[in-house]
């Protein structure tokens, strides 16, 4: 199980230079930032000098050596457009971001497994029928369209929950459910269908031979093997909640990492758009090496043959 | 329970079981009727599709989503099952009737450690505490022959061999001491020596403990190792019911007769007995009459018109075959219904 964590956190590092060597050289190649940070009427010294102030003086490789050794001591540099440290931006707008994808996480999975065990348990009866077809539509919506159609109904049409904004519970609710609707679809889905299928195997009728209530046949024994493709599900979804929140947050004016990183990018704030990136990059990887915790806990057979 | 000891152990009185499929219901088991006694060991065999396993599973009201007990009663100590409510039904299985099933591999659940899955039965039905249950699974590990029990108890189903899973379905089956144990395929899907071992297991444990066995086989040989008495199905229908010696000295049933043919001079092989000429009809084209009719080299022009009565020719023998010249045409549920294809 160590030795499964070391590789996993091995991996985990390599993926983050990859990810942010890849920004680097985006940015790199993309444009000039000095050119826009410059005022139009700067002569050639003065957009010199701030080439130099910001190391942009130096060859691309030079500078993508430089870059790499400050990013492993997490120095990002100041942000173009604010001159802070782009560290502590994105440090600041961490926590509002945790929080707007756990709960929009939690409320996905506490709604979405128990809904997609009912309806695995009522095949074909109203209740099934009704869960394939909100999850079928929380699926066809993009998360933009379901903002805004929140934002709609809840902030104007009956304006009971604040349109956008942070600092309230009040605030939480729309931008985390928006984010947590096509959550919640691919969960019920597959729940659902892990489901359909754990029921279908022997051992299902092994436990009711052996007279267990039905309670523990579907929560201990069905539920338990029908949620390891569920995990699987939530790593993959894991990236969506991260593109997901760049746009609610945006939406919602939700002060996020999301946000900022949008911001950055438009302005080529360079340092911030790197710092955003390497911790969206670090909370990904956190979160399913979490996940691949979970799988272990569950499963005995990957827990004893790694 | 004096009165209850009196009743037969089991006694199954026309008992039809139907399966709903795209084309109709269909009798998966039609009308049978057996019964078997404390301790006795009651060998059902027949070609694959011949509805032993739907047999089982209506005994213990488990049977598959499209599948139900239309008619007929199976009697526990004179209680009959089918009567009981749900809760009552759980205090059955496992309880009173344990089973063992075919597929070692997929019959326990991947994610509990054999012990855990033994245990949980024995908290149920006999009340025990963790603890206890937990001594109890590793006494029973070690009556089945599973070496160093205490360590196998917490290991996982993947960790054990076919053959050792067996054992621990075996285990599991009898942990809360059932008087009946309805053992489907226990051995077909265990290579020949192994099969040999949980055999001779079973039969120890049967005499041992004195519990009755309902133990279902598509192979002669392996019944007639275990088995007091024969119960041949084909077709969902009991063909012939005999004790075990009577069955190979002197088979009464033309089917009877094929099987015994086509099984392999020395019976060593898992055989599937393919030899009888003609295939095994399908649930939805069963023939009307003696389902046996269109591979019977002795069928008859009423054969194919009606389905002969049972007749018992002493000692306990018992026949379905209009060859034993019995009286008149046994008026079936699908005759009167329209269902199952007869006209
Ligand atoms: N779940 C099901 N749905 C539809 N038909 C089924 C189902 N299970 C069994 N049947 C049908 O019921 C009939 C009896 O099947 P059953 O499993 O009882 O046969 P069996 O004698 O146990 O055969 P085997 O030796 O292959 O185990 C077969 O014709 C089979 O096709
Ligand atoms: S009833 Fe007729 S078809 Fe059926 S086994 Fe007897 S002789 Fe053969
Ligand atoms: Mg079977």
């Amino acid at each position: 199980m160590l030795r499964f964590f070391l590789r996993r956190a091995m991996e985990s590092l390599i993926t983050i230079i990859v990810i942010v060597s890849v920004v680097f050289l985006v940015l790199n190649l993309s444009g000039d930032p000095i050119r826009m940070m410059a005022s139009p009427t700067a002569s050639a010294e003065e957009v010199a000098e701030l080439r130099a102030a910001f190391g942009f003086d130096k060859p691309l490789v030079l500078r993508y050596g430089d870059f790499l050794a400050q990013i492993s001591r997490l120095r990002f540099g100041d942000s173009i457009s604010t001159r802070q440290p782009a560290l502590r931006m994105v440090l600041q707008r961490l926590p509002a971001t945790l929080l707007l994808a756990f709960t929009a996480l939690a409320i996905a999975t506490i709604l979405g497994i128990p809904l997609g065990m009912l309806a695995a348990v009522r095949r074909g009866k109203a209740a099934d029928t009704a869960a394939v077809l909100v999850s079928m539509m929380g699926q066809a919506m993009p998360v933009f369209w379901i903002a805004l159609l929140l934002i709609f109904v809840f902030g104007v049409m009956i304006p009971i929950l604040p349109p956008s904004g942070y600092g309230t519970f009040a605030h939480l609710v729309l931008p985390s459910i928006s984010i947590a609707i096509f959550l919640l679809a691919g969960i019920v889905r597959v729940t659902r269908a892990s489901m359909l299928e754990v029921l279908q195997q022997p051992f299902v009728t092994v436990v009711r031979s052996k007279g267990l209530e039905e309670r523990i046949v579907l929560f201990k024994h069905a539920l338990r093997n029908a949620s390891i493709p569920v995990l699987t599900q939530l790593t993959l979804q894991m990236r969506f909640v991260i593109g997901g929140s760049v746009v609610v947050e945006s939406v919602f004016g939700w002060p996020g990492v999301g946000q900022l990183l949008a911001q950055a990018a438009y302005g080529r704030d360079y340092p911030v758009v790197i710092a955003a990136t390497f911790f969206i990059a670090l909370f990904i990887l956190a979160f399913s090496m979490m996940l691949d915790l979970a799988y272990g806990l569950v499963d005995p057979r990957v827990r004893i043959w790694h | 329970m004096s009165d209850a000891a009196k009743k037969p152990l089991l006694e199954v009185r026309n008992l039809r079981t139907v399966i709903d499929t795209a084309h109709g219901t269909f009798p998966a088991v039609d009308e049978v009727s057996f019964v078997l006694e404390r301790g006795a060991v009651l060998g059902v065999v027949g070609e694959s599709g011949s509805g032993k396993s739907m047999l089982a599973l209506s005994l213990l009201r488990l049977l598959p989503g499209k599948g139900r007990i239309e008619s007929g009663e199976a009697l526990l100590d004179g209680r009959n099952l089918r009567a009981l409510s749900e809760r009552e039904m759980r205090g059955v299985r496992g309880r009173r009737i344990g089973m063992i099933f075919q597929e070692p591999l997929t019959s326990f659940d991947p994610l509990y450690t054999i012990g855990d899955q033994i245990a949980e039965s024995v908290r149920k039905h006999l009340g025990l505490k963790p603890r206890q249950a937990r001594e109890k699974a590793v006494e029973l590990l070690s009556t089945v022959g599973i070496p160093r029990p205490d360590l196998a108890c917490d290991e996982y189903p993947f960790q054990f061999s076919g053959g050792m899973r067996q054992r621990a379905m075996i285990a599991m089956a009898l942990a809360p001491d059932p008087e009946l144990l309805i053992a489907d395929e226990p051995t077909t899907a265990l290579d020949v020596t192994i099969q040999a071992q949980i055999l001779e297991l079973l039969a120890k444990l049967q005499r041992e403990r004195g519990i009755a066995v309902l133990f279902i086989s598509h192979n002669l040989g392996v019944i007639a190792e275990i088995a007091d008495e024969v119960m041949v199905m084909y077709g969902g229908q009991v063909m012939e019911r005999s004790e075990v010696v009577r069955l190979f000295d002197a088979p009464a049933h033309p089917y009877t007769q094929s099987l015994l043919e086509a099984r392999p001079a020395l019976d060593r092989a898992p055989s599937r007995l393919r030899a009888i000429p003609g295939q095994v009809p399908s649930l939805e084209s069963r023939p009307a009459g003696c389902p046996f009719h269109p591979r019977c080299g002795r069928a008859m022009d009423i054969c194919s018109r009606a389905r002969p009565s049972r007749s018992f020719l002493g000692s306990g023998q018992e026949v379905a075959c209009w060859l034993q010249g019995a009286g008149n045409a046994f008026q079936t549920h699908a005759r009167a219904s329209g269902a199952g294809g007869e006209s």
